[in-house]
């Protein structure tokens, strides 16, 4: 069943000034977007900046009105019944701030009472949420003397005391130590464990998009061009690295890189080359047969890092 | 539905705030220092041949601006707060509605304006013996309406915060003392010069200060001032909040992230 429907979803900006001196061309930030979040899904929102993925949640939460296309959440009509629906959606961004000169308490305490939290629930909570990320003792201080990972624990602290069933995260674990990094991860997936609760989730980190997200759609120019598991979409990239540690020959190898047009790279004794998994064994039958020889190999499988690279060269291209 | 709980997080969110420094020169320094300067004038004009009903109605002309100021600034500064501390996409990405946080925004206004008058006319009793703190009770319904009045220049102000942004942060501090001369607050409209006497009386704060000088004077409260003056401030602290909705959401057409550029 699906919590979140966004169909055809457009956004235009048009010249910013009333001045005909002044005018720029209309932008489309965001282009016939589509897709759909199912209950307890978490979504991966990929994309390099500028691909559009801030202004797809912004139009997300109502705080940018779409020119085009329907936001659909619970089967309601975002704009229809946005107060409704927020009460049940909620958002976290490490690019967003909170009041500075408020303390984390007051700041958590004013949030839930805009989702109207119970007085009892809120004390609960908040004491909860703090002590599991690690900011208990940080509950006085006021949010502008906090680091920016610290900042961004209580920006999730935020985003999860409400109870929502929707949440957006933008780039939750940005400026977090690995380790705190690694708890957000575990506990965002408990969380969907325990409450379903679906996730919208914007990253840099494809690691991070691999471990976490059930689905990932990639967004470049404002359209999405793939759809599909981190998984499908790393086996989607049919080339590997075949890494190899020369003893002798490493200028045949490269004169047979270069024969084939097979793209590589050299880092000091070793030399990486890319190569479609079926022909593996030829390479190295021909490298055999010109007396090439080599102290170590290894064979990289691709990742989810290297289909965003790959398919954002290629569109690239294709545009150019 | 309106949210009670809601509109009292946001009105939470700023009295918060109030024992900060800046918060506290706003509220007590400031209404202090002008009480100082045009209250010794008021003085000096006493002992010059003015009556002393002429220094006491100068003296409530200081202290009921500061309503005026008071509530302008509270409208649109506190929009102004959100957009400084980077808070306006995570408070509207809530279920807030508009209506929510303008009604928070009344009520933290009425809060403020009650505190700076009262604290006003009792440091304008203890200093210069002034009795304006005995009068309030005839002086409400004005003093109510150079509330809406405040209301209507901060409303104002805070609708084209809302669209054009930290760009326009100086637009809030102009508005609080921008009609303060034409007005009549602290002198009778007869010394405007003649050409400014005929537009002054389009705006609601004259008739409720020529109210409050007529209580001041005779004791009575003039309906007919009161009627026009809560009348024009009424349509006009409307019409801002008409332009507060429509910029709020022309706003949303390019999005709240850009508001923050200086």
């Amino acid at each position: 069943m699906s919590v979140l429907r966004v169909e055809r979803l457009t956004k235009t900006f048009s010249s910013g000034s009333w001045l005909p001196w002044n005018k720029k061309e209309p932008f489309t930030a965001v282009n016939n977007v589509s897709f759909v979040l199912e209950r307890g899904e978490i979504l991966g929102f990929l994309g390099v900046n500028g691909a559009g993925k801030t202004t797809t949640i912004e139009m997300l939460l109502g705080t940018l009105t779409p020119t085009s296309g329907s936001i659909e959440y619970f089967g309601k009509d975002f704009i229809k019944h946005r107060s409704e629906i927020m009460q049940k959606v909620t958002f976290a961004s490490a690019y967003v701030r909170l009041p500075s000169r408020l303390t984390v308490w007051q700041n958590l305490d004013i949030f839930a009472r805009l989702y109207n939290v119970s007085h009892a629930d809120r004390l609960e909570r908040i004491t909860r949420f703090l002590k599991l990320f690690d900011m208990w003792e940080m509950r006085d201080t006021a949010t502008g003397s906090l680091s920016a990972g610290q900042m961004t624990r209580v920006m999730l602290a935020k985003a999860f005391i409400p109870y929502p069933e929707v949440i957006l995260l933008d780039e939750p674990t940005a400026s977090l130590d690995p380790d705190i990094a690694q708890e957000v991860r575990s506990f965002v997936l408990q969380q969907k464990e325990e409450r379903g609760i679906s996730i919208l989730f914007t990253s840099h980190n494809m690691h991070e998009v691999t471990q976490v997200c059930d689905r990932t759609l990639v967004l470049q120019k404002g359209t999405i061009i793939a759809d599909s598991t981190p998984w499908e979409l790393a086996a989607s990239v049919a080339s590997v690295t075949v890494r190899l540690t020369m003893a002798d020959g490493l200028k045949r190898t490269i004169e047979y890189a270069q024969q084939k047009e097979l793209p590589f790279k050299l880092i000091e004794r070793e030399i990486l080359i890319e190569i479609d998994e079926d022909n593996i064994a030829e390479l190295l039958t021909a490298l055999a047969h010109l007396g090439v020889r080599y102290s170590q190999i290894s064979i990289d499988k691709p990742t989810l890092e290297d289909y965003f690279m790959n398919l954002t060269q290629r569109k690239d291209k294709e545009v150019t | 539905m309106i949210s009670i709980e809601r509109i009292y997080g946001v009105v939470l969110r700023h009295l918060r705030l109030f024992t900060e420094i800046n918060r506290m020169i706003w509220t007590f320094y400031w209404p202090l220092l002008d009480m100082f300067l045009f209250g010794f004038g008021s003085m000096w004009l006493n002992r010059n041949g003015t009556t002393t009903t002429g220094a006491t109605m100068m003296l409530a002309g200081v202290v009921f601006w500061q309503i005026v100021n008071r509530a302008s600034v509270e409208a649109s500064v506190n929009l102004l707060e959100e957009i400084w501390a980077l808070n306006m996409l995570n408070l509207f990405a809530t279920s807030l509605k508009l209506i929510e946080w303008i009604i928070a925004i009344f009520i933290l206004a009425f809060i403020m304006c009650s505190i700076v008058m009262l604290y006003c006319t009792l440091a304008a009793y203890i200093i210069y013996g002034s009795p304006l703190i005995f009068m309030l009770h005839k002086m409400i319904p004005f003093l109510f309406v150079l509330f809406i009045a405040g209301l209507w220049l901060g409303f104002f102000g805070a609708a084209l915060v809302m669209y054009y942004g930290a760009r326009v942060q100086w637009i809030p501090w102009m508005l609080g003392w921008l009609f303060a001369p034409f007005c009549s607050a602290l002198y009778p409209i007869s010394v405007l010069p003649p050409w400014a006497q005929k537009y002054v009386w389009f705006l609601p704060m004259t008739p409720a200060f020529e109210g409050i000088r007529t209580v001041i004077e005779t004791g009575v409260i003039n309906t007919h001032y009161l009627v026009i003056s809560f009348a024009m401030a009424s349509c006009y602290c409307s019409a801002s909040l008409l332009l507060l909705a429509y910029l709020f959401h022309a706003s949303k057409q390019r999005g709240f992230a850009r508001l923050t550029a200086d």
